[in-house]
């Protein structure tokens, strides 16, 4: 057992680049797939706990009639919904100056609907109002600021005493008038239950529910009980308005919603990625570990114990990557969170989240990395230690596809055709790398898209950080990609290396019969990246309803598949030394 | 002058564990148009001897001139081009690009090389005319040596060496492969030098050096050497 563990831990060891490989994918891909899913559950959280500390109501009851509620109605739903549960107030819109003015008239520290108190004090006299904070759509006031109001028979004059933010206008959008059609609020002004008209009117009710718990961010079960509810107020006249009609709230969590809809798109384009990235580099691990596994499988270890070193050293590698990737999915989950700052007033980031996109990410990375491995541990293990002891066989050369297109190949350069016989028989590198590679073309065009509409925003600081968080993952997905390609070209191709080198063939020439292989796949890859870059970016503007392909600069679209290649040769050329300090005796070894 | 001259070849490795000489004060000379065999048995430092002719690393001391040049001066740059034209290089192991053709293979070497011949003609007198287009997994170990063979003499190279050319393969193989390199030293005027530890190959050379660790044990001259089918092993 224990030479066993020894030769384990020198396979550790051995394979330490190939261990880094997949810690790095993994990383990447978990922190990317768990900070884009975590954002839709975080909102939902914030949209939950901002709704029970500030008791947003549930229903709001408006009268239809110009007297407003009658004292028995009032009576009525004081009885149906609990005399703490309601609360009275008054509202109406009115043009003063041109500027269409919003006026509340209620008990303006009252429990329901709590006002947030942004700037100043609450009025602790019956001249002292409130104001509403400034947003895209609506203007504002500065705190002490005079306002005259006339009721139609006097006029009083005002003092600003503070700035708040109601929790029903939580988007910064502009807020429709409920008297003037297709006109906006200008400002809103929040009276403290003076006696500004000459009879008290009463021609809203908020009504919020004793039990808190039941919203749980527009539950299915909330969504039946409202829906109950509605019907059963037995009142004329009256409109009755939820919290599915409330645009600040109920927008914020469809368009949370849609954000995790796109988060699928990453899961299963990183959920690919890995998995191919995983399958190369342990069938290349496997296939230099043939002779260890045959003297195992000779000195009669079980099958289970032997492609157990290898299910250990893949879930180790996992572990490794996704605790790091903790990190860095929060943070990125924090940044598109504060993305939505630009159209809404966020409540503050929910820390006592569990991480339950984090877990289900890693958790899908983990038992795919476990199955590939197994399966091509399974694959190699079944082949008899005789056969295990003898070298891999080397990909027969065949013809390709194009090579019946004579006007095409023979105006290829030698040095071409086997790069282009290279590219298209090892199928499934050719698949990770492409695919990888439109991957990263379409994460630069996305950031470069986001950029160039970014700029034309207010408030882009946060867009900016995401337009470059992408570019920077699109970066490392192509690096750790290409890095890993190279490198198992690279050592599945010593003794070629070794042979042009015997050959004469000079640094530049060796490097680029490695090289020129890479550059092919990702040339396609960056080309294919533009056409369906353009297809994912035009789906998530017209999905999130911000941003067009119209603002997206001309040049943006040459500059990202560049971009893209210069991320490969860069990557690629790393591992320039290593080709370069090949040993010439290894064409002259045995094959082993 | 001889074609080919080596006077005083030390190699030394220096590791941690001291200083090992793997070749040590080598002399010998070698004219053109000669069938040579080098003979030792494994670690005497063949494949040293092999390396410094081949160009493919340098002597820690002496000189080694191949028609007026001394290679054993050579920068890196200098080997990679010395390689390249002057030397042509026969592997145990064939070392083809599987994902090349016969032919495409043979291009390999003459497509960097000035002076190079056809690399169709080649093949047809190695007697692959027909397996232009076949990749190396469609050949025997014969045709593929036979291709080996053809891509080191179609850059009409200076001198020919060949690693254990016959190493990976079954004895009447091994003699038509033997055959054939030494009509090409005689019928092309070209030295080869044929590196081994098959004591029965000595019969077959103008020239066998003996070596043994590291040092040259002796240096037989045959006059009359026998014609390879006689030769049994």
């Amino acid at each position: 057992m224990k030479a066993y563990l020894k030769s384990t831990g020198r396979m550790f060891k051995r394979q330490l680049t190939r261990f880094l490989t997949i810690v790095a994918i993994i990383f990447v891909s978990v922190g990317l797939m768990a900070g884009i899913g975590e954002v839709q559950n975080k909102i939902d959280f914030a949209i939950k706990d901002y709704y029970q500390s500030q008791n947003v109501p549930d229903l709001i009851i408006k009268s239809k009639k110009m007297t407003g509620f009658s004292p028995e109605e009032i009576s009525y739903l004081q009885y149906k919904f609990g005399t703490d549960n309601i609360q009275t107030s008054f509202s109406y819109d009115t043009k003063i100056d041109d500027e269409i003015i919003r006026i509340y008239n209620y008990e303006l520290n009252s429990n329901i609907n709590k006002l947030e108190l942004l700037e100043g004090n609450f009025p602790t006299s019956d001249l002292e109002v409130l104001v509403e904070r400034k947003t895209d759509g609506i203007k504002s006031y500065e705190v002490g600021d005079k306002i005259n109001l006339s009721n139609g028979f006097i006029e009083k004059q005002y003092t600003v005493s503070g700035i708040v933010r109601n929790p029903l206008i939580i988007h910064k959008v502009k807020e429709p008038s409920t008297s003037f059609e297709n006109e906006h609020i200008d400002k809103i002004i929040y009276l403290n239950n003076t006696s500004f008209m000459p009879i008290k009117i009463t021609n809203d009710v908020y009504v919020s529910l004793a039990d808190r718990e039941i919203f749980n961010s527009y539950s299915k079960t909330y969504k039946t009980q409202i829906e109950e509810l509605k019907s059963s107020i037995e009142l004329s006249d009256v409109v009755v308005l939820s919290l599915y009609e409330n645009f600040g709230l109920y927008s914020m969590h469809e368009f949370a919603g849609k954000v995790g809809k796109i988060a699928i798109i990453f899961v299963i384009f990183f959920l690919l990625v890995t998995a191919l990235v995983v399958f190369s580099t342990m069938t290349r691990l496997l296939d230099e570990e043939r002779s260890q596994i045959a003297c195992l499988k000779t000195l009669g270890y079980s099958d289970v114990s032997i492609v157990g070193r290898y299910q250990i050293f893949i879930s180790l590698a996992s572990i490794i990557g996704g605790l790091m990737a903790l990190a860095v999915g929060n943070g990125i989950t924090k940044l598109l969170y504060s993305a939505f700052d630009i159209q809404y007033a966020m409540p503050p980031f929910p820390k006592s989240v569990p991480f339950f996109y984090f877990l289900l990410s890693f958790l899908i990375i983990l038992t795919s990395a476990l199955v590939v491995t197994t399966l091509s541990g399974l694959k190699l293990i079944k082949n008899k230690p005789a056969v295990l002891l003898t070298p891999k066989a080397p990909h027969a050369g065949k013809k390709v596809l194009m090579e019946r297109i004579p006007f095409v190949w023979n105006s290829l350069s030698f040095k071409y055709k086997s790069s282009f016989r290279n590219v298209f028989l090892f199928k499934s590198r050719f698949f990770m790398t492409v695919v990888s590679i439109i991957g990263s073309t379409v994460l630069v065009l996305s950031g470069l898209g986001l950029l160039d509409n970014a700029l034309k925003t207010e408030n882009s600081d946060s867009l900016i950080m995401i337009a470059a968080v992408l570019i920077v993952f699109a970066g490392l997905l192509c690096a750790l990609v290409i890095y890993n390609i190279t490198n198992i070209n690279i050592s599945e191709r010593n003794r070629e290396i070794a042979t042009l080198m015997v050959l004469g063939y000079s640094d530049k020439e060796v490097s680029g019969y490695i090289f020129r292989e890479i550059y092919i796949m990702s040339f396609i890859g960056a080309i294919l990246g533009v056409p369906l870059g353009l297809g994912f970016l035009e789906f998530v503007f017209n999905f999130i309803s911000f941003g067009s392909i119209s603002n997206v600069n001309w040049w943006t679209w040459i500059i990202t598949p560049v971009i893209t290649i210069i991320f490969t040769t860069i990557s690629s050329m790393l591992l320039y030394k290593k080709i370069v300090k090949t040993n010439m005796n290894e064409s002259l070894k045995t094959l082993d | 002058m001889s074609y080919l001259s080596l006077k005083n070849v030390t190699k030394e490795y220096k590791s941690e564990a001291g200083t090992f000489k793997a070749l040590d004060n080598v002399t010998f000379d070698l004219e053109n148009g000669e069938f040579v065999v080098i003979l030792g048995p494994s670690g005497a430092g063949k494949t040293t001897l092999l390396n410094l002719l081949g160009g493919m690393d340098n002597a820690t001391s002496g000189s080694i001139v191949l028609d007026d040049k001394d290679i054993s001066k050579f920068n890196k740059k200098d080997l990679t081009l010395y390689r390249r034209t002057d030397v042509g290089f026969v592997f145990q192991f064939y070392n083809l690009m599987p994902n090349l053709t016969a032919l495409e293979n043979v291009e390999l070497a003459t497509e960097i090389c000035k002076d190079a011949l056809s690399p169709t003609d080649i093949l047809k007198s190695v007697e692959l005319g027909d397996r232009l287009k076949n990749f190396p997994a469609q050949l025997s170990g014969g045709e593929q040596q036979r291709v080996s063979i053809a891509r080191a003499i179609a850059k009409n190279p200076k001198l020919l060496l060949c690693d254990e050319p016959t190493g990976a393969l079954d004895y009447i193989t091994g003699k038509t492969i033997l055959k054939l390199l030494y009509s090409v030293s005689k019928e092309q005027n070209k030295l080869v030098i044929v590196v081994t530890h098959n004591q029965a190959l000595k019969d077959m050379a103008d020239k066998v050096i003996h070596i043994k660790n590291g040092y040259i044990e002796k240096i037989d001259v045959n006059k009359k050497p026998k014609p390879i089918m006689e030769i049994e092993w």
